[in-house]
């Protein structure tokens, strides 16, 4: 037998190999990739060779849902009975598919360039020398019908064989914006708001305002997906009489998005330290505002005497400390009184007598 | 005579309606989206970012193979005057499938193309907003009817031309005179 003869069989068998691949449930056959989801390393019209069914994660696989629709993809993802691909050039990953369906392991990969010029030469050749068969079979009625009849088959078959690829319905990189959460933090000596977003394809551009209770914020910092803000002092009032701030952002996204965003953010306040301390009063601010707090001391020179009252407002800055020395008297009591929360608190303390 | 020119004006006109309907957009886009898709390859900007599909890459495949039978129809006149009638009319047969494959092709596009689309919308973030993407229809699909319309008055006079011809079998068989 002839050496081409040989190599006709031989692809023959091939191609009816590869085809009983696709309709019973052997562990091999042949695969020829049409998408370009498994670039670099695996490019359309690469042959795939599948043998045998155990993989791991890291695998390129082919799973078939039906005898033409087949994905060659790498496992990303394994459990019991399921099994989850993704194309290599894909940006997410597959949905999760039984792992019956999965036919195998691709064990080789024939490149392109090793097997379409071969195949196109060999055709060629056939061509050339089998020229007088050829044209006696292209007469008669075999010339009226057979043109129509391999070209229908031939349409058919590439659309059967070529395996639905991707879709703009999956591969589009759609924009996402959400919240991931906001809330005031210290930025040095100031009050800053933290805005974190969860983006998805997407990213901040550039900030165009933030306004906080409708007065205009510095940005102190601008990231792709989280912002700080510093407080305004106008608004410090605010913040302590209502322990929250109504926050808006504009902003310019990535891809030609904008977004404009209204948030309400808590603010932590805790209540001032109020101690003596040697005979001292003092005062302490824990909070990166401003408080204000109103002393009266009482005093009086003897016992059964009319108690003498001296008020007085002090403004404890942003985390300071306050030490006010007592009237020198033998009887002296101290008020303090402030408001945080919109609450009037009140501390009195017994220091001499 | 007159009905082999009208043919073989006909086999140029599918040629070239056929190849115009190829590579003539289906669809293009513009505002969010710029870009186009043609049954022959496609280029879409989505939001500033290059977006591919495989199902466009299985359509240019196949548009491939029916812009290879429109490629064959100026050979159908040839092979007609060659007294090859039975295979003139064979091929002048392919049109039609391929034809109909172009607006089956064309349906798969539109279908692929409604996907390319953008939504404003409300979420824990606020208000997000992209530009809208605006799609008109290219002029593949009156060139396909038009392609279908040639295709079968292609068929017709290649049919007419078949009929009319001699048959191989009935053909006078030269004989040689013995010297």
């Amino acid at each position: 037998m002839k050496v081409s003869a040989l190599a006709l069989y031989a692809l023959l068998v091939l191609l009816i190999l590869s085809l009983l691949a696709r309709f019973l449930p052997v562990p091999f056959g042949l695969f020829t990739v049409v998408s370009g989801s498994m670039e670099p390393s695996i490019r359309p019209l690469d042959i795939a060779v599948v043998a045998g069914r155990s993989y791991s994660v890291g695998d390129v696989v082919v799973w078939c849902t039906s005898p033409f629709f087949c994905v060659l993809h790498r496992v990303v993802e394994a459990g019991d009975g399921w099994v989850v691909t993704k194309g290599d050039a894909n940006p997410v990953p597959d949905p999760k598919v039984p792992d019956v369906l999965v036919k195998g392991k691709v064990a080789l990969v024939v490149p392109r360039e090793a097997w379409l010029a071969p195949a196109g030469l060999y055709l060629a050749y056939l061509l050339v020398k089998k020229r007088r068969e050829v044209a006696r079979a292209l007469s008669g009625a075999a010339a009226l019908y057979g043109p129509l009849v391999a070209y229908m088959l031939l349409l058919l078959l590439t659309s059967l064989a070529l395996a639905p690829g991707s879709s703009f319905s999956t591969t589009l990189k759609k924009p996402g914006v959400y919240l991931s959460r906001v809330e005031a933090v210290k930025a040095g000596e100031r009050c800053a708001i933290l805005i974190v977003y969860y983006l998805e394809n997407v990213n901040l551009f550039r900030v165009l305002e933030v306004r906080v209770q409708g007065v205009e914020a510095r940005v102190l910092e601008a990231g792709s997906k989280n912002l700080l803000a510093e407080i305004p002092e106008e608004v410090e009032d605010v913040a302590l009489q209502k322990g929250r701030l109504n926050v808006t952002v504009a902003a310019q996204l990535t891809r030609m998005g904008r977004l404009s965003g209204s948030y309400t953010v808590f603010v932590p306040l805790r209540e001032p330290l109020v101690r003596l301390e040697n005979g001292s009063l003092v005062l302490e601010n824990p909070n990166c505002f401003p408080l204000k707090v109103n002393v009266t001391w009482e005093w009086a020179e003897r016992a059964g005497e009319m108690w003498r009252y001296e008020p007085r407002t002090y403004r404890l800055e942003r985390e300071g400390r306050l030490r006010l020395e007592p009237p020198d008297k033998p009887y002296v009591y101290v008020t303090v009184t402030y408001r945080v929360w919109g609450v009037e608190k009140l501390v009195r303390l017994r220091v001499r007598g | 005579m007159k009905l082999e020119l009208a043919l073989a004006a006909l086999t140029v006109a599918v040629a070239v309606a056929g190849l115009a309907a190829l590579v003539a957009p289906v669809i293009t886009f513009s505002g969010g989206a710029e870009g186009w898709i043609a049954l022959a390859g496609y280029k879409v900007v989505y939001l500033g970012e290059e977006a591919e599909s495989g199902v466009l890459d299985k359509v240019q495949a196949v548009a491939l193979l029916a812009g290879a039978a429109l490629l064959l129809q100026p050979a159908v006149p040839l092979l007609s005057r060659r007294g090859r009638s039975e295979l003139a009319a064979g091929l002048a047969a392919l049109p039609l499938p391929a034809a109909a494959a172009v607006l089956g092709l064309i349906g798969v596009v539109e279908r692929e193309a409604s996907f390319v689309t953008v939504s404003n919308s409300s979420t824990t973030a606020g208000f997000t907003a992209f530009p809208a993407i605006y799609r008109a229809e290219g002029p593949a699909r009156v060139l396909a009817l038009l392609l279908l319309a040639l295709a079968i008055a292609e068929l017709a006079l290649a049919a007419l031309l078949y009929l009319r011809s001699p048959r191989s079998s009935e053909l006078p068989i030269e004989v040689s005179n013995p010297p």
